[in-house]
């Protein structure tokens, strides 16, 4: 009770030691009025203090998501007031055997395969070293998360100039030190495009998991560090017997933010091959831009958007009650 | 008194928030025209578009402003075609689009055509005599599937051409190519001397698509556009020889390795041809520019070269010249109350000195049909002569640069793509666009 309250209800106290009776009846009602209105307000007040969260949200999440749903189900252009109900038509489209969409979600697939496991080993090693304290290791840890603050298009436009066949510098170096077979046309050979985007993502991405698993690194107990060292353990046993083992928490975050990381590509691909050559490296998010900003068909887009919502619950609902079990 | 406080900054955040969706509101257009404006109270016009450019626009607004010191222009533009319709479909969607915008032949025309007025009622009231001034073709392909006229034509521009570094070829002693076996010779000749086969920016789809509407007709004159309307199948005789020839141009070792990784702009561009690695750069009429003197090879090691261009050599049966189409086309909005302003912008971009001002330029050919390019009479020999043939070449062609169904556009240029890499063979690259064709709401 605050100062102030104690105050009043002392008041209280010293008048009704003088009042007769009538005050006291008339003072009870009150209260019984003030207590109902008091739990009106109490009850209501927590709904008000969230009301602005649940209709901002409502209107820009729940109700877009809503309207993509609704508009799947149509013909809708994209720009006109003009929709036509057409049913499944769109699904029936986009889930036919060969379509653009099971190539966009095969390649969607090897890319957050690739991108998850390698960011995360690559973060985890360089997260490790650095905690070293080696020399310079502020400076490699700012150098490795600096990719992370520049904007994917301008890494896009470095890497189309880096990895051009016939001037880039990948296969510039490669002639210089005399490997010419290995040097490719790395944007544009379909069997290899794919993961030349899975590398520019990795050097974007790579300081990021860095970071995490840094911060992770930092909670571990130093004790149980010098424990192992007493006990003869050498450093891969303590990699993966203590380690490894602590940051699972941290690996799952970065598991689950690197699923939807990878889901929501799109920036570096249609700045690197624009989903080419062919559809070597068509994406579920270049597909549903292409289809909804290029090809004017609104309702194929948002039934592409409502496919890539349901992958990505799945996938986090998977994701969760995998690293559920594997915590009990 | 505490309480009371809390439930009132509760009550204000919700208001806040409900204020906030308040506003997102679209507006309608209603009412008269606002006119001509006057020095006090000038008219303002927004026009949105991808092109002139920054440069361009310079030069044209200063003359506009000139003649029309009462309307001022508020101008937003992004180079990237896509950015702007992007934009566009956005605003458009929200009753909140500009003025006037620019629209291209194909399928903008189509898909914006709803918002705008009709431009031959526009045009009759405010432009009279207009349509003798106007070349006809291009009416015809900036007005819609159901009739309507939707945006005044202002420049043409089309494919398939050849900027080619006339200084490079005579360093290697090779002449400027006149056929086909001549042009592959050429490169041949070239790539021996250590520079790069032409830069081709196969990346892009619609440089693909430029190609096969180009290269199909010197099989079939006409057979695109038919199969496009759905009256012919993909799969004919016409279209097998187009893949075939196309085929045949990749064996010829005629693009640099990695064609379909490299985009047009600007990689092909100026990692290869301003950067003096290849001698050839296949382009569209636009590109005519760069023969004189300008900002674009400015600083980059063409800039004292001799460049010219030519027409892409016929590789078909019938030398059918190159296709013309739109590049641009001014469409005023339906729902504007600046309609008389803004016409006097259309009739000076199309007819007046912003026309003049735009094409000497060279960034398209006239549609004014008395309009012709001032060049400059210090400009070479092969700039006076490129600059003749591509404004000779689109002024006589009849064939459209353009197909109107961007799906179609899409997997035309992904399965020329596939067959550049082998991952096609030319009748599953045809059987597969003529299912896209068949899929088509026509």
């Amino acid at each position: 009770m605050t100062a102030n309250a104690q105050g009043v209800s002392a008041g209280r106290t010293k008048a009704a030691a003088r009042g007769g009776g009538v005050d006291r009846a008339s003072r009870s009602r009150a209260r019984a009025d003030g207590e109902s209105m008091n739990s009106w307000k109490a009850k209501l007040r927590p709904y008000l203090f969230i009301a602005p969260l649940v209709i901002l949200s409502g209107v820009f999440i729940y109700y877009c998501i809503g309207f993509t749903v609704a508009t799947s189900f149509t013909d809708w252009d994209g720009i006109s007031d003009e929709m036509d109900f057409i049913g499944l038509k769109n699904y029936a489209k986009l889930l036919a055997p060969g379509s653009v969409f099971w190539t966009a979600l095969k390649n969607n697939i090897i890319f957050m395969v690739v991108t998850v496991v390698i960011q995360a080993g690559l973060g985890l090693i360089l997260a490790v070293i650095l905690k070293e304290r080696l020399p310079g290791s502020n400076f490699f840890k700012a150098i490795f998360f600096m990719p992370i603050a520049m904007a994917p298009v301008i890494i896009a436009a470095i890497f189309r100039i880096i990895m051009d066949p016939n001037v880039g510098a990948i296969n510039e170096a490669l002639r210089f030190l005399h490997l010419d077979f290995l040097a490719q046309s790395w944007l544009g050979d379909p069997k290899i495009a794919l993961y030349s985007i899975c590398a520019i993502n990795i050097f974007e991405w790579m300081g990021f998991s860095m970071i995490i698993y840094y911060a992770g690194l930092m909670s571990i107990p130093e004790d149980i560090y010098e424990a192992a060292k007493i006990d003869g353990c050498g450093f891969w046993n303590t990699l993966f017997r203590i380690t490894i083992p602590n940051l699972s928490g941290t690996t799952n975050t970065l598991i689950l933010l690197g699923i939807v990381g990878s889901l929501k590509t799109f920036d570096i691909v249609i700045q690197t091959t624009g989903g080419g050559p062919g559809r070597s490296t068509e994406f579920l998010n270049t597909y549903l831009y292409k289809a909804g900003v290029q090809q004017f068909n609104g309702g194929l887009s948002a039934a592409i958007g409502v496919m890539v919502l349901i992958i990505a619950v799945v996938l986090s609902i998977i994701q969760v009650v995998v690293n559920n079990r594997a915590n009990r | 008194m505490f309480t009371m406080k809390k439930t009132v900054a509760a009550v204000g955040a919700l208001a806040m928030s409900v204020g906030l969706l308040a506003g997102c509101g679209s507006s309608s257009a209603g009412g008269s025209d606002e006119g001509l404006g006057t020095k006090d109270d000038p008219v303002e016009l927004t026009f949105w578009t991808w092109q002139p450019t920054d440069a361009q626009w310079k030069t044209i607004y200063a003359a506009f402003q000139k003649k029309y010191p009462n309307i001022k222009i508020n101008w937003w533009r992004t180079s990237e075609m896509a950015d702007y319709q992007k934009k566009l479909q956005t605003s458009m969607a929200g009753g909140e689009g500009p003025d006037v915008f620019g629209v291209q032949a194909g399928s903008t025309v189509e898909q914006y055509g709803r918002f705008a007025e009709d431009m031959k009622d526009l045009a009759d009231q405010y432009m009279p005599g207009w349509d003798s001034k106007v070349a006809e073709g291009a009416v015809e392909q900036t007005t819609n599937a159901d009739g309507k006229m939707v945006a005044m034509p202002t420049i043409t521009s089309g494919s398939e051409y050849i900027l080619y570094n006339k200084t490079l070829l005579d360093e290697n002693g090779v002449k400027v190519p006149t056929t086909y076996d001549e042009l592959v010779a050429a490169n041949k000749e070239l790539t021996s001397k250590g520079l790069m086969p032409m830069a081709l920016g196969a990346k892009d789809g619609w440089h693909l698509d430029d190609i096969f509407v180009w290269l199909s007709n010197q099989y079939g004159e006409g057979d695109v556009y038919k199969a496009a309307a759905g009256k012919k199948s993909f799969t004919d005789p016409t279209f097998v020889k187009t893949m075939k020839a196309w085929k045949q141009m990749i064996d010829d070792g005629l693009f640099q390795d990695g064609a379909v990784g490299t985009s047009t702009y600007p990689d092909a561009r100026d990692n290869y041809f301003y950067a003096r690695k290849t001698a050839f750069f296949p382009t569209g009429s636009w590109h005519v520019s760069a023969v004189l003197p300008n900002d674009e090879t400015k600083g980059t090691a063409v800039e004292k070269d001799e460049l010219g261009m030519m027409e892409f050599p016929t590789v078909g049966d019938k030398d059918t010249g190159p296709t013309t189409g739109v590049d641009f086309g001014l469409a005023v909005n339906k729902d504007s109350k600046k309609k008389e302003a803004a016409m006097k912008f259309v009739e000076f971009m199309t007819t007046g000195e912003g026309q003049q001002e735009w094409i000497n330029t060279l960034q398209g050919a006239p549609v004014a049909k008395d309009m012709k390019v001032q060049v400059p009479s210090d400009a070479t020999e092969s700039a006076k002569a490129s600059i003749d043939l591509v404004t000779k070449g689109q002024a006589s062609s009849k064939l459209e640069r353009k197909l109107t169904s961007q799906e179609l556009n899409d997997e035309i240029g992904v399965q020329m793509q596939n067959i550049y890499t082998g991952d096609a063979t030319v009748d599953s690259a045809l059987k597969a666009i003529q299912q896209v064709s068949e899929g088509l709401d026509r």
